[in-house]
């Protein structure tokens, strides 16, 4: 478009000035502060939103043997033992409380 | 980028990840271009090492670069692009018509510089007294090398209406530059 502009040469001859010396420094420095600061929220998220992928083979085999662990490692109930000693039954049928709270004996059959 | 060297999108990648040899590597290869085009623009070594780094921060930032968009360069010449205009359009309000406000660092020294710097002073102005719109076209254009398509991308118009910028500002420059050097 401009190869044989004579104008070009001309152009040319306003040179640039170079950058100051610190120029370099404060955006080496401005960009590693920048970026450790946009990354420490972005580590925080990271623990919110990390997902884990696991095949489903493995996750089921991983359920079973949770389950198989949990109804092995169950506490035990505590035996039951027989006890040939005496049985008392208590019949309650018909009883009423007194309105002072006092308690009576009744005469009656006693079964044995 | 010659053979075996990493693309701008795996070394921004790299970078974001912490790799702080990535970042080096990524900010030396665009990091002059970007401040060349935002001295050229405001015409203030200050503002345009403030805009550089604002470029590259805003990678990190909410300004998301991905590969399929394009090259990491538009996107930051578009982006430096933006400050320089937030800068002007500031500058518009506070000033008008205030001198650029640096003198050019790294001045060849005096005798071989003394023609070379008028010759650069004089095009600075003609350059810097263009409308803006046409000063920026030219200047990715000319200083830069960018293709029309590029700038298209970033001023975000069309090849042709680049082309036209650049059109007008090529007359103005040469009607500029000949009364400059033959005017009295």
């Amino acid at each position: 478009m401009t190869e044989d502009d004579p104008l070009r040469p001309l152009l040319r001859e306003w040179q640039a000035p170079e950058p100051g010396a610190d120029m370099d420094e404060r955006i080496r420095s401005r960009w590693q502060a920048a970026r450790a600061d946009r990354d420490k929220p972005a580590q925080m998220r990271h623990w919110w939103r990390a997902r884990v992928s696991i095949p489903v083979p493995v996750l089921a085999a991983a359920i079973l043997i949770i389950l198989a662990l949990l109804v092995e490692l169950r506490p035990a109930p505590p035996p039951v033992t027989s006890n040939p000693g005496y049985l008392t039954r208590l019949g309650a049928a018909g009883f009423q409380p007194l309105p002072d709270g006092a308690a009576r004996l009744l005469p009656g059959e006693v079964h044995q | 980028m010659t053979r075996g060297e990493a693309s701008d999108a795996q070394l921004l990648q790299q970078a974001l990840r912490g790799a702080e040899a990535a970042f080096d590597q990524l900010y030396r290869r665009h990091r002059t271009p970007i401040f060349r085009f935002a001295w050229r623009l405001t015409g203030s070594v200050a503002v345009a090492e403030d805009i550089t780094q604002e470029c590259f921060l805003a990678l990190l930032g909410g300004a998301r670069f991905e590969e399929g968009q394009g090259k990491l360069r538009t996107y930051l010449f578009g982006i430096a692009r933006h400050y320089a205009w937030k800068h002007l359009r500031q500058d518009e309000r506070e000033v008008d018509g205030a001198e650029a406000d640096d003198v050019a660092g790294g001045a060849p020294d005096a005798l071989s510089g003394l023609l070379s710097r008028e010759r650069s002073a004089l095009v600075e102005r003609a350059v810097m007294a263009l409308p803006p719109l046409q000063r920026e076209a030219l200047i990715l254009f000319e200083y830069e090398d960018l293709a029309l398509e590029e700038i298209a991308a970033i001023t975000g118009i069309d090849a042709g209406a680049v082309k036209s910028r650049l059109h007008r500002a090529r007359q103005t420059l040469r009607r500029s530059l000949a009364c400059e050097r033959s005017c009295p």
